[in-house]
């Protein structure tokens, strides 16, 4: 748990741009894990289960958010949190740089699917780990990462030497 | 072929990479640490619980609440060689006197599964400790259950959600006095403990400086047989005793049992929910010395069986030491 944990709250509060709720959601997701644990084969899929079910966890988390407030703003059926585009995160003014804050805010404004899909494939994981842990295809999951960096690279290029924020 | 490889190279990932990775490392995730565990330590309540056993187990579980206790004492009091070591005893010991109350999760379990007629289903419960007052939080199947010492040191027993019993500390059995006086946890207390017997040493660990680990084993010539060796993490930061692992021989003296206490969080005292009546439901019902004291034995000894003696003091009972 020392070592998944951390990897496992950073993400939720990644997706869900609330500490809190990501606290909740991640014991949840463990409890759940611990409580099924003879079905698994926890030291060889543990992380991945346990990333499958937080993915989950904060798109059921959002969705009903979304049916509360009825509002979508995306043009892709995944709505943006407005409340992520307008008031800044406590999370994000801990970071104290720019560029911290700047990669918290491009990637704020990504779609919940896109902000996933990016954040684990800047950790490292493959397509075929990355699509089964937020459970798309991995066409989809190329997708979704394409989109991501297209996005990032405008907001982010102009703080990157080396990174041409004009072409997609 | 890594699917990835069209990505790896990207110099933007790498840079988010690096400031997720920095997140990861700069998030506190202790107090849900705690949280998982004592929901995990939860779900294993009904397994350890068994009809008719409730005070033996009651009674090991508080030995050794007691031993963590003892060794917390030796490992507060023994001096040590190392600066580093002593430093850091001083710095445990300024933490703990801190206002607060602290909640362990507390584990046993038996190191060799091997013995049969020895053997110890694991068992967990919560003990929270602040100052001289404490409780215990365990559970019987669906049935929620605690007991502990207010400041004056009355111990309660709560039966239930609406009925509760005290014992007034004069009524106390000798043996439960010892066990609830070590179950505080409270440095002040411990300081009167006279064992300090035990040798000191930092873990070394290379390369790893967090947690900070302790390792205790009693000097040579100490004649204390139950104790093997106990292992204190600290916070690196406040010192703060986050884990206390003891090894000690079991009570057939042929196996080791393994404590664990595990602390889940620090938090400001609420002095009500270590009284009785803050653990009872309205309306509830009190039996102590002036209300139908002799109700009190009959209910203890419906609850917990022959092992009331050592709960309720009585001019007939006789004590076994330290049980």
């Amino acid at each position: 748990m020392r070592e998944t944990l951390p990897r496992a709250l950073a993400y939720a509060r990644s997706l869900l741009r609330d500490p809190v709720a990501a606290e909740d959601v991640v014991h949840d997701c463990y409890c759940r894990l611990i409580e099924r644990k003879d079905r698994y084969d926890l030291p060889r899929d543990g992380l991945k289960i346990l990333m499958r079910s937080v993915t989950n966890a904060c798109i059921d988390r959002k969705s009903r958010e979304r049916m509360l407030l009825s509002i979508d703003l995306s043009g892709e059926g995944v709505a943006v949190d407005p409340a992520d585009l307008a008031t800044p995160d406590p999370h994000q003014e801990m970071v104290g740089r720019e560029l911290g804050e700047r990669i918290e805010k491009s990637m704020a404004g990504l779609p919940m699917g896109q902000r996933a899909a990016i954040h684990l494939v800047s950790l490292g994981y493959t397509l075929p780990e990355v699509a089964e842990m937020i459970g798309v295809t991995r066409v989809n999951a190329g997708v979704l990462v394409h989109r991501a960096r297209a996005t990032l690279k405008k907001d982010l290029g102009p703080y990157l030497p080396g990174v041409n924020h004009e072409s997609p | 072929m890594n699917p990835l490889e069209e990505f790896q190279p990207d110099p933007m990932l790498r840079v988010i990479g690096n400031h997720i990775r920095r997140l990861e490392s700069d998030t506190r995730h202790d107090q849900l640490r705690g949280r998982i565990l004592a929901h995990a330590a939860g779900l294993r309540f009904p397994g350890w619980w068994k009809p008719g056993e409730t005070v033996a187990r009651l009674g090991l579980g508080l030995g050794m609440a007691g031993i963590a206790a003892t060794i917390l004492a030796a490992f507060l009091l023994a001096p040590s060689a190392e600066a580093r070591v002593e430093s850091v005893v001083r710095k445990a010991a300024e933490h703990l006197r801190l206002p607060m109350e602290r909640c362990y999760l507390a584990e046993v379990r038996q190191e060799n599964d091997g013995a049969a007629e020895e053997s110890l289903p694991n068992r967990t419960m919560k003990v929270v400790a602040a100052d001289n007052e404490f409780r215990v939080e365990a559970n019987r199947g669906n049935f929620h259950w605690s007991w502990g010492r207010e400041t004056d040191g009355t111990l309660w027993l709560t039966l239930g959600p609406h009925r509760g019993l005290r014992i007034s500390k004069e009524e106390q059995g000798p043996g439960v006095m010892w066990m609830a006086e070590l179950f505080s946890l409270s440095p002040k207390k411990l300081i009167n403990q006279i064992l300090a017997h035990c040798r000191l040493r930092e873990d070394p660990r290379p390369g790893s400086s967090f947690p900070l680990v302790i390792h205790a084993e009693p000097r040579p010539g100490y004649r204390q047989t139950w104790l093997i060796s106990a292992d204190v993490e600290l916070d690196p930061e406040t010192k703060a005793v986050r884990k206390l692992t003891l090894r000690r021989t079991s009570k057939g003296g042929d196996g080791i049992v393994v404590v664990t206490f595990t602390l889940i969080e620090s938090r400001l005292v609420d002095h009500a929910k270590f009284r009785l009546e803050g653990n009872l439901s309205e309306p509830f019902q009190i039996f102590d010395k002036d209300h139908h004291p002799d109700r009190r034995r009959e209910m203890l000894t419906r609850r917990i069986g022959p092992q009331a003696e050592h709960w309720l003091k009585s001019s007939k009972a006789k004590y076994s030491q330290g049980d």
